[in-house]
Parts: structure tokens; sequence; C-alpha cells
């Protein structure tokens, strides 16, 4: 019975409005797919690693509290700098939008669950299993990352960095990446294809326009932290030499990581100003002022926040023109975040402001924004710059922007959805105290650091003739205020679960997800508050509340999940580990596609609502097309790391010279055959011809195989001409890597052939249900394109 | 599209493909710049034509073309952006 995917949710759940626990408590949790209960594992999670990394805040301020302290050594405090930045950004302020994410945008886009029930599990899981192995880094011979959150080159090398807590702490960022790109995709196709009748674009809830937004900021910048650290990754390993190379460096380093890196600031913030501005409008009881600027100006933010990274590189060398135009671009950001503002303020502008709690800490979101907003300003100039780069100034900047405006706006949004989540009240009184404790303790941790505009950053003591002290000791006294009054935060949690009982919807909020009412996640069947018609605005509901608790369980996304860590984390500790992982993610692989064979996991049909502009899209495709955005950019960026260094490098051999043009070209005539039969399959089915389908899927097979042959003897014939012990040179490393990854999908791409070839041999298929084999086609033509690229770059140019 | 589209498709990239090859061999003796450029012109009209056909670009609604345009900008972004910041 464990391995299957399909319990029914009576006999597994447990009630957790009352806390009753049975048997089925801990299967629940663990094999839920349900989009609530995933928000709440997510919402745990992340807090979990926020007092990880809150921890590691102390030791860092303890240690900086006085001069000449000695509390933690180099190492040490490096360390806890770096994993303090990791953990913050990546797995507690992300991964805490991503759940309010999960909880909400489908009850107020009205959908009975996320698109992909399963994936939502399965990125979960990933997520889960990437912070434990980022912490198990601390325990690995040589300890964990210590080169700063950004991981900046050379000092990732294993020169500087010669244990295995690199390389294991890279492991962790990749699976951590490939959760938030599979999240990504699931909560798009969520927004995009899910939506109830009524729920145009126009109309969608603050938070979850703020979130389809931020998925696509997640969607095209996380590609390029994966190319980096799988770079990174080969240079630590294989010996290649991207980052150690004076071609490619630190500086092909910067790029790649600011390219997400940048992105990522707005990825935090955003979800927490989508809370922000619903919340600013439920109690100012008025609507959101500027709705369609405000929509407009958060496109406009994700699109500049690409094209302004180049800020933290001004000091670099990187070319003036450029430095000019990432000056200009940074400054122009601005603007829309002014909109922003100015629609805060326009609708509690005559509005009957209520200072609840939730309403503190959104405020408390605004002001700490512009406090660090004004302080950008002075670093988007590129001669300011050269003066603060670097220095307690930028600190206390992005802490401001990146950390408290969304921490703050975060945190409203718990006090604001708490009574939806549990039904029941938190503590007023305790919820204010906690807004003042935070608001006091972050300002008095953050803004003395303005005034340390000639401290360095990640310095582990100094003089006390610096001068340095005072504002150092102030800074640490907040960090002893801030850092335990979040308790009260966790305590309050705790005690609503006992609070008074919630009226349904306490704050008199127009949004959609209040309609339902009070809603734990509850057994089948047991919820009664079924929403049924909508809010009166026009809006029909495609679902009722208890539609919401109807995902099954399935044991596959942690199998699944823990077998990809596993094998990651063997990068650091060996090949037996790899195996081993290996193994588990092809049980977890093998029970996916078992239970989709025999039909083991179905969720309900919904009924169909607004999908512009994608009506005419089944969701598969939609989902995959998506997926296809994000692999597109980890390609960008892996050509342009190889146009990069090719440029930069004094002396690249000729075409002919390394690669052989025949191979190439022979290569090439395979690939787009096998486009070509893959797409004949493809025909094959529509007209009903399940052996022809079958036929030309082999066929398509036996040409990807014969296609990684030839790769195979071109790398055989590289691997064996390189001197043992030395680095790897650029010209091969590009080549071992680019094609390695275009390798490994056309890897994916066999296996996948298979499963579609059983599934047709079986009946699977049919003239009207061909889903999966035209996605397939999709995957495999967008393959073959990649290669369009590479063959001429690699081989003729 | 009946079958006629995709086997002249390949049968184009498959002729183009023997003329990159010809090219990148100095068969067709041209200057390397001259060839580099018209290797690249044939590279993208290849591309062009997959992404097109075979991806099916063609056939699909302005949302899909939309997402798959977007994600290109933000592929060639990053090269831009990359190879801009060489030079003083």
């Amino acid at each position: 019975m464990w391995g299957r995917a399909r319990f029914h949710e009576s006999k597994a759940r447990g009630h957790l409005g009352g806390w009753s626990l049975n048997t089925g408590w801990l299967k629940r949790w663990l094999f839920t797919t349900n989009h609530k209960e995933v928000g709440i594992l997510y919402l745990v999670t992340s807090f979990y690693f926020a007092f990880l990394a809150g921890i590691l805040a102390f030791l860092m301020r303890t240690q900086l509290a006085f001069p000449s302290e000695t509390f933690l050594q180099p190492p040490q405090y490096n360390e806890a700098v770096t994993m303090h930045g990791l953990i913050m950004v990546l797995w507690f302020l992300s991964p805490l939008g991503i759940a309010f994410a999960n909880y909400f945008v489908p009850l107020q886009i009205g959908a009975a669950d996320v698109a992909f029930a399963r994936l939502n599990a399965t990125s979960y899981w990933m997520y889960v299993f990437s912070g434990i192995t980022a912490f198990a880094s601390f325990f690995v011979p040589g300890g964990s990352p210590a080169s700063g959150w950004t991981n900046y080159s050379p000092l990732t090398s294993l020169q500087f960095s010669p244990g295995s807590g690199e390389t294991l702490g890279a492991a962790a960022l990749i699976v951590l990446a490939a959760s938030n790109t599979v999240g990504t995709v699931n909560i798009l196709v969520t927004i995009l294809w899910h939506r109830a009748r009524g729920v145009s674009f126009v109309k969608l809830p603050m938070f979850t326009m703020f979130t389809f937004w931020t998925m696509l900021q997640f969607l095209w910048a996380f590609p390029s932290l994966i190319a980096g650290l799988i770079m990174l990754e080969a240079d630590r390993l294989l010996g290649t030499s991207f980052f150690t190379s004076s071609a490619g460096g630190s500086i092909l380093w910067d790029h790649v990581w600011w390219f997400f890196g940048h992105p990522e600031v707005y990825i935090v913030l955003l979800p927490a100003f989508g809370i922000v501005a619903g919340i600013i409008a439920t109690f100012s009881g008025r609507p959101v002022y500027a709705r369609k600027p405000l929509f407009a100006a958060v496109g406009i933010v994700v699109l500049l926040s690409y094209m302004v990274y180049g800020h933290h590189m001004f000091l670099t060398g990187i070319s003036l023109t450029e430095r000019e135009v990432f000056t200009i671009n940074t400054e122009m950001i601005s603007i829309p975040f002014g909109v922003l503002m100015l629609s805060f303020i326009g609708t509690m502008y005559k509005g009957a402001v209520k200072l609840t709690t939730p309403m503190l800490f959104a405020l408390g979101s605004v002001v700490i924004f512009v406090i660090g907003g004004l302080s950008g300003v002075f670093n988007s100039s590129l001669a300011l710059d050269i003066a603060l780069r670097g220095t307690y100034f930028v600190v206390a900047h992005f802490h401001y922007v990146m950390v408290g405006a969304s921490e703050f706006g975060l945190f409203a949004g718990i006090y604001y959805w708490l009574p939806k989540m549990t039904g029941r009240m938190y503590n007023e009184t305790l919820g204010k105290t906690h807004f003042i404790l935070s608001f006091v303790g972050f300002n008095l941790i953050f803004f003395p650091m303005f005034f340390l505009e000639d401290m360095p950053r990640r310095i582990v003591t100094y003089l006390a003739s610096t001068g340095w002290g005072p504002a150092n000791f102030v800074a640490t006294v907040g960090a002893f205020i801030f850092i335990p009054s979040q308790l009260l935060l966790v305590y309050n949690m705790g005690m609503t679960l006992r609070g008074p009982r919630a009226p349904m919807n306490p704050w008199n909020s127009t949004d959609r997800e209040w309609v339902s009412g009070p809603s734990m996640p509850h057994p089948v069947g047991a919820s009664s508050h079924g929403i049924g018609n909508g809010l009166g605005n026009g809006v029909s509901h495609a679902t009722s509340e208890s539609a919401h608790e109807a995902s099954p369980l399935s044991t596959r996304p942690i199998i699944l999940c823990l077998g990809f860590a596993v094998s990651m984390a063997g990068l650091a500790f060996g090949l037996p580990v790899i195996i081993i992982g290996l193994v588990i993610l092809a049980g977890g692989v093998f029970g996916w596609a078992w239970d989709d064979y025999r039909g083991r996991f179905r969720l309900p049909e919904e009924e169909e609502g607004e999908r512009w502009p994608f009506s005419k899209v089944p969701k598969d495709k939609l989902a995959m097309w998506t997926f296809l955005g994000s692999e597109a950019v980890l390609f960008g960026v892996l050509l342009g790391s190889y146009a990069f260094i090719r440029v930069n490098f004094p002396y690249w051999p000729t075409p002919g010279v390394l690669h052989d043009v025949n191979f190439g070209t022979i290569d090439t005539l395979i690939v787009i055959t096998s486009s070509l039969t893959a797409y004949l399959g493809l025909q094959s089915m529509k007209a009903g011809n399940r052996r022809g389908l079958i036929g030309w899927l082999g066929a398509t097979l036996l040409l990807g195989i014969i296609s990684l042959g030839v790769k195979g003897t071109e790398w055989y014939g590289l691997i064996t001409n390189l001197v043992p012990g030395s680095p790897i040179g650029l010209p091969v490393s590009s080549y071992l890597v680019t094609t390695g990854i275009h390798g490994a999908h056309v890897l994916a791409g066999l296996l996948i052939m298979i499963y579609l070839m059983i599934r047709a041999a079986t009946g699977g298929f049919s003239a009207e249900h061909y889903g999966s084999v035209e996605n397939f086609n999709l995957y495999w033509s967008f393959v073959n394109c990649v290669w369009l690229v590479v063959f001429p770059l690699f081989y003729l140019l | 599209m009946n079958n006629t589209t995709p086997i002249a498709v390949w049968s184009y990239l498959v002729v183009a493909t023997l003329f990159e090859w010809a090219l990148a061999k100095n068969f067709l003796s041209s200057t390397t710049i001259y060839t580099n450029i018209v290797i690249a012109a044939l590279a993208a009209s290849q591309i062009l034509t997959v992404a097109l056909v075979f991806l099916r670009l063609k056939y699909e609604p302005r949302g899909i073309v939309g997402i798959a345009a977007a994600s290109l900008f933000f592929a060639v972004l990053a090269v831009v952006l990359a190879l801009g910041s060489i030079g003083h």
C-alpha cells in the first residue's frame, strides 16, 4: 500500500483544526499534494531555516559588538556570513513568498488546486533536501561555503576553498534552483490556466498579480544560477577553468551570478509588496489606487531587474559604456517603484485607516523600503559607488530593501491570513508588540550601518581606533532585540490554534480568498464552507472550498527528490553516493511513471474559466512551453559564457583544429533528421496510427543514441588528449560543459521516448489523446534547436 | 499541415548543413569574414525554420509565441550584457 500513490484522504488524514493526531498524520504531511498543506509545509520549513540563519546572525553580531573581539575565528566568521546570507535569501525569504503563493493563489483565482499537484510537492521536497544539503556542508572537512552569499570567484576555486563544503553548497543550490524552476512553471500555469470565470488578468487580486510577475522573474533568473553552478562544479570537480582563467574568471562569474542575483532582490520583495498592496487596501477601506499603472509598473520592474545588475560590477573593470548604461537603468528602476509607493499612499489617502497588526507591518515594510530605496539612489551612481562599494553602507542598503521590506511585508501576510489558515484569531496585543520590537530592533541594527560607510564588509573584527565601535555596538543591541522578538510571532502563531474562532471575513476584505471562510486543511468533505457563487462582482468560482481538499497523496515526490538531492550531494562525497542517489531517483521516476501509466493519480477536472491568452492551449503544453522558456535562458547563459571567454581568450583555436567539422556535420544531420522522425511520429498518432508512432519514435530513439555516440567519440578524443593534473583549457572546457548539458538533455529525451513507446504499445494514446507525444516533440525540437546554435559556434566559426 | 512541409523543411536543413560544411572546409574558397557571415545567416535560418515548423511556433496562439519571444529576449540579453562589458 505504501508504494501506491492514491490514498483516500479519509484514511490518511488527521484533523488538524483540533490537532487530533492519528496514524495518518505523518503520512499526510509527508505525501500530501494539496496546495494548502504544501503551503503550510513551505511556511513552517522556511521558518525553520530562518531560525538557523538567525542563529548565524546572532554569532556575527556578537563577534562585531566590540573592537578586537575573538568570539569567532576568521574561517568561522566567513562561514557564518556566507550561510546566513544564502539561507536567509534563498531558503527563507523566497520560499515564504512561495508558501503564500501555494496557499492563496488558487483561492484567489478560484482554482481547486495548483495546476500540477504532484509537481508542487516535488518542488517542496527539493527545497527541503536542498536546505539539508546546504547545512550538511557545515559538517564536512573544510566547513561550509565561506566566500559570501555571492560565491565570488576565485574564492570558490579549489585554490581558496579546497574543502568539499563549497562543492556541497553549490550542489544544494542546484537542487534549490531546480525546485524553484518546477514551482515556477506550476504556479505560472495555475495563474494562466486555472482562473475561474470572471477572474481576468485585470481583476487579479494584488497578491496573485505580484506573484505572477515574480514567477516570471524566477523563470528567467534561476537558469543563470544553474548554468553558473554547473560551470563552478565543473571547475572544482573536472578541472575546467571557467572561473579560474583570466578570460573568464571573476567577471564571468559576476555576470552569471548577478543576472540571477539582482532579479532575486525583487523575487523576495514583490510577493511581499503584493501582500502589502492588498492589506493597505483592506485596512484603508478603499480599492487599490491606480491599479492598472501598478500592474504595468511591476512589469517594468521585472524587465529592468535584468538590466541593472551591472551596478554590482562598477569596480570590476567592465566597459565604461556599459557602466553608464547600468547607471541609467538603475536610476530608472526607481520610477516604477515610485508608482508603487504612490499607489500605496493614494490608497490610504482619505481612507479609514485601521492600524491592526497586519497594517502596521505593511506600513513598516513601506517605510523601510523607502529608506532603503533612497540609499539605493546613491549606490546607483557610478561616482559614489567608488567610495561606497564593499562597505557597511551597502550592507545597510540591501538589508533595508531586500530583507526588511520583504520580511515586514511577509509578516504582514502571516497576521493577515492567520485567521484564514487556522480559522482562529491571533492575539492582537502580542502582534503589535512584535511589530514594535521588530521595527525598533531592525532599525537599530541597520540604520547605524549607514554611518559605517568606511567600514569594509565581511571583516571579522576591527580596531577601536577606527571609531566603528559605537555603531557596531548599537547594531548588536538591535540584533538582540530583533532576533528574539521573532519568537513572539512563532508563539502567537502557536497560540492562535487555541485562540477564539475567527469570523468568516474578519477584515471585511473584498479579496476572493475570504469568501470561503476559515479553512485549515480538512479531510475531504469536512469543509462546510463551500463558496458556491462568487463575490457578487461578476466572478463565478469554478470550485468549492471542499474541492481544495481533494488532492490525493503521493509517495513519489519525496522519493524522487531524496534521490536527486543525494545524487547531487554525491558530487562532494564521491561516486558511490551519486549511484545510491541515482538509484533512489530512478525509483521515484519509475514510480511516478507507473502511477501515470496505471492512472493512479488523477485530479478532478475543473470547469473551464478564464484562460486568455491560452484558451486553446492544453495545460501540459503550456507548462512545457514555460519550462522551455527557462531552458532557453539556461542555454543562453551557457552560450553567452562561451562567447565571453572566446572573445577574451587571446588564442582561440581556428575551426577544425580542436573539433572535427565532419563529426559535427554528421551529428547535425542526425539531429535534424530526428526532428523529422519525431514530428512524423506525432502526425501518425494524430491520425490514430499507433504503430506509426512507435516506429517513428523508435527511429528517433535510434538517431538520438547515434548522436550521443558521435558526441561520446568526440569527448573521448578530447579527454584522452588532456594533460593529467593540469587545468582543462577554456576551449575544451566550454565544449565539454555545453555539449555535456546538451547531451544530458538528449539522454533525458531518450528515456522519455522509451516511456512513450511503452505507453503507445499498451494503448496509452489515441487520435484524441496524444498530449504527451506532442509535448515530447516540443522538447525534442527545442533540444535540436540548441544544437543548431552549438554546431556553428563550436565547429564552424 | 500535411507531411510535405516537414519533409521540405528537413530537406532545406540538410542542404543548409552541407553548405555550412562546405564553407567551413573552404571548398567554396571565400574569405573568412564572408564565410562566417554566410554560416551565421544559414544557422539563423535553420533555427528559425525548426522553431516555426517543428516547434510549431507558426501555428501556436500569440500567448505561446509571447513566452517563446520573451524567453529568447532574456537569453539574448544575457549574451549581450556579458559581451558588452568587454573593453574599456
